[in-house]
């Protein structure tokens, strides 16, 4: 029997549902069989296995091929596994759950603003013989920043919990921490720095290059996933944009719309005729069809206007799909190569 | 329980990235050359020693430059904070102060072993490499640093490369930079600038002016304020500022620092952009030191304007030519020397001398560096000022490079018993000719005579001795094999 693949989700609470939102919009939608279990399937799709995990397990489980395909958060794979070459991120923007990792130290501390200003307090904590606390639950990424801004005298505080009353309780002096709005933050009275950002992140795939080396039915079946995934994620940014255009002649509409060439789709128009309920002597319409780039749709409009359109109507695709899938070339690429 | 099947075949376990693993021929050809270099070593007096490859953290904190300290494999174990060695210069120092300080000078060190740096994995750099190099403590300048560097161009020499010696002195800079008022974090900016800019790497000074003296609002407010509040007493302004913090309800009560730290750490960084001036003239003389390379006949007496210029102390200049003198003795001669005044290394222990070793063959492959490093001693807790020196090269890189012929592979007979009653004797024969300094190798297979022939060939093996049951042997001599063919 062919193996199994396994793809491992969250199994948190809110992380849990927007994965589970994500993916049935991306038409993998997820069947389980009472919520208490902790694996489920893909509906319409044979010989894939969804895991329920904590999303720290997922980045591990993926790492030791345990699991071959894994949605969680960035931030956990570029701490846990950035130096790990069996762990490969084949989408890095899923498009939810953003937050930052960020520097923040205590609101009172008017004198420190900067990266540059804390440099220069662990320099004068260390020649009073104190050391910087900095309590994180990320203790890679912020030891690397703090190197990269000049912050050389530190010790890390292991926290696990609310880390933002580190500071006030004692246990350390600043903290990097998980936000998403800096509400929490402000809360508890502390500031982020400017420069401050370790580490902008949100949902990502990553995928495991020792599970799928072994076994081409997985990736063959990862392929599928990653074709609708990618196909979604592209959609986003694109809408198609229907109108009704007055015109001489199918050519002459054409080369009018087509005069602005950043908003005449992707290759160029479509055009069917439209046969009118009251014929208009000497006038035909046509109606036109073009996929714009989502940021430039009111332009795509506007001249649309111009060009004698009416009747407009803009619809955002579900799906996609480029000459190749991207990101199964690339993690084939990657799943071959040596690390 | 879970069981572990010994038929079951289990997922290979791939070897950490950027960790070599040596091969035999490799380990071969290393083994010789290390043989060579401690040999030159040992001819001059240096004995070897060998500390442990793990210390406390602190080690090599205390004085490493801001580069290092990113590179260091540290850990918490055992709530102790540990960390695999970077390099040996603080560890025989550490060792030389726990045990040495009695002893005569000077004393004459030496080592070889695997330090860890955590590096971006590269051609020709790896997270593991074998340090050999030597520390010559209290020999001042310039006869200790003269020995340092004739041993570091030896050594290449000895590789049958051809040496290419960069010398400078770190003591310019350090004194010109004394002379101002500058921080720790601008000094390690300003040492680092000056060895981008001396291998002629760009520096964005405007930013880094930001970063350490304040942006352009604080500038302003500065020569708005500056001089009205130049003649108030520290202490007065910060009373006056706390109280009126407090006075209009900010909250200053920071976690672990005291609203005083705070009101004083405000004040102090408006006058942090008094430092700008002393930065910009510091960073104008790293930049004229930087622009300095050449011959030292061309260089040395740019230099000595350069010095006078500044009415900065002509030691070092004294200093380098005396080990350049000392140094043609040696057989090196000026004409084959680089003198480079902006050099700083990465390390942040260097006092006087410093000097790399390149092969002409490779120019930008540094095979050998080291220096002076009179302060160490004392900042790990010695009780006299040391003077000291010393150098070190990566044994895998010169491996690579170095151009002698390599060690030939050892001649090995192969001893095997035609059956099994055979193997006693078999083992005595093998014992027999070991005595006699042969290298055997025991067929422990229990293969066939024609098996262990194909075997014998594979392996470049050129003698096999048959031993029968009744103890009798027959040698067979193999035809050399041809490369290529099995």
């Amino acid at each position: 029997m062919a193996p199994t693949l396994r793809l491992a989700i969250s199994s948190k609470g809110a992380y849990e549902e927007a994965t589970l939102r994500f993916l049935e919009s991306a038409g993998l939608p997820v069947w389980r069989p009472n919520p208490r279990q902790y694996v489920g399937r893909i509906s319409g799709l044979e010989g894939v296995d969804v895991l329920f995990q904590r999303t720290e397990d997922i980045v591990h489980k993926v790492a030791d091929g345990s699991v071959d395909l894994g949605i969680t958060g960035y931030d956990l794979v570029a701490e846990h596994a950035s130096d790990n070459p069996d762990v490969l991120v084949v989408l890095d923007d899923l498009g939810f759950r953003r937050c930052e990792l960020v520097l923040a130290v205590p609101e009172g501390w008017l004198d420190i603003t900067t990266m540059a200003d804390l440099a220069d307090l662990s320099v004068d904590f260390k020649r009073s013989g104190r050391t910087l606390r900095v309590a994180t639950k990320f203790p890679n990424l912020t030891r690397d920043f703090l190197y990269r801004n000049g912050v050389h005298y530190f010790s890390l505080v292991d926290a696990h919990g609310a880390l933002e009353v580190a500071p006030a309780l004692g246990h350390a002096d600043i903290i990097a921490d998980l936000t998403e709005t800096g509400v929490t933050l402000r809360e508890n009275r502390l500031r982020i720095l400017e420069g401050g950002v370790i580490l902008r992140a949100q949902a990502c795939l990553i995928a495991s290059r020792r599970g799928l080396r072994q076994a081409s039915e997985k990736l063959e079946r990862a392929r599928s996933i990653l074709e609708l995934i990618e196909a979604r994620l592209r959609a986003r940014h694109y809408r198609v944009i229907t109108a009704n255009v007055r015109g001489e002649s199918e050519a002459a509409v054409a080369e009018r719309i087509t005069a602005n060439v950043a908003i005449a789709g992707q290759q160029g128009p479509t055009l069917s005729r439209v046969y009118p309920k009251f014929p208009d002597a000497g006038c035909t319409w046509y109606e036109v069809r073009i996929i714009v780039p989502r940021d430039l749709l009111l332009h795509a409009i506007d001249h649309l206007r111009q060009v004698g359109s009416s009747d407009i109507t803009v619809n955002s695709p579900d799906y996609v799909f480029a000459q190749r899938c991207e990101s199964y070339d690339r993690l084939c690429e990657a799943v071959e190569h040596e690390p | 329980m879970t069981t572990v099947s010994t038929t079951e075949p289990t997922t290979p376990i791939e070897r950490l990235r950027g960790m070599p693993d040596i091969g035999p021929e490799v380990y071969r050809r290393r083994e010789a050359i290390r043989h060579t270099l401690q040999a030159i070593l040992e001819q001059h007096g240096y004995q070897f020693i060998e500390p442990p490859v793990v210390e406390a953290t602190e080690l090599f904190l205390r004085k490493s430059g801001p580069e290092r300290v990113a590179q260091i494999y540290a850990l918490r174990y055992r709530n102790r904070d540990i960390a695999l060695r970077p390099e040996h210069t603080a560890s025989v120092l550490r060792y030389y102060v726990e045990e040495l300080q009695n002893e005569p000078l000077p004393l004459r060190l030496a080592y070889v072993g695997p330090v860890f740096r955590y590096e971006r994995p590269q051609a020709g750099r790896s997270r593991q490499f074998t340090e050999l190099g030597c520390e010559l403590l209290g020999a001042p300048s310039p006869y200790g640093d003269a020995e340092i560097v004739h041993l570091a161009v030896e050594s290449v020499t000895a590789l049958g490369l051809t040496p290419r010696l960069v010398v400078g002195h770190i003591g310019i800079v350090l004194e010109f930079l004394d002379r101002l008022p500058l921080r720790q974090r601008v000094r390690d900016w300003l040492l680092w600038s000056m060895e981008r800019l001396r291998k002629g790497q760009p520096v964005d000074v405007d930013a880094a002016l930001e970063s350490l003296s304040g942006n352009e609002r604080l500038v302003a407010l500065y020569h708005e304020l500056g001089h009205e509040l130049r003649d108030i007493s520290p202490e007065r302004l910060e009373r006056w500022v706390l109280g009126m913090l407090r006075e209009v309800g900010v909250q200053l009560s920071g976690g672990s620092r005291t609203p005083e730290e705070i009101v004083a750490g405000v004040l102090a960084k408006l006058s942090r952009v008094q430092d700008r001036e002393h930065i910009l003239q510091a960073f104008a003389f790293t930049r004229e030191l930087a622009a300095l390379e050449g011959p030292p006949a061309e260089v040395l007496p740019q230099l000595r304007m350069l010095l006078d210029r500044h009415a900065l102390d002509p030691t070092p200049i004294q200093q380098i030519e005396a080990v350049l003198q000392l140094l043609r003795a040696y057989g090196v001669e000026e004409d084959t020397v680089v003198l480079s005044p902006g050099m700083a290394r990465g390390l942040h222990y260097y006092t006087g001398v410093l000097f790399e070793v390149y092969a002409a063959e490779q120019p930008h492959l540094q095979l050998c560096g080291g220096g002076r490093y009179d302060d160490l001693a004392q900042l790990l807790g010695a009780r006299q000022p040391l003077p000291a020196c010393g150098f070190s090269c990566g044994l895998e890189r010169l491996t690579e490079l170095a151009r002698v012929p390599g060690p030939s592979l050892p001649d090995i007979t192969l001893v095997a018993p035609v059956t099994q009653e055979a193997m006693p004797h078999a083992i005595a024969t093998a014992e027999a000719l070991r005595q006699r300094n042969v290298q055997v190798e025991l067929d422990v297979r229990g293969r066939s005579p024609n098996a262990n022939r194909r075997y014998a060939r594979r392996r470049g093996i050129s003698h096999v001795i048959f031993v029968e049951a009744d103890g009798s042997t027959r040698v067979e001599q193999l035809p050399l094999r041809q490369d290529g063919q099995e």
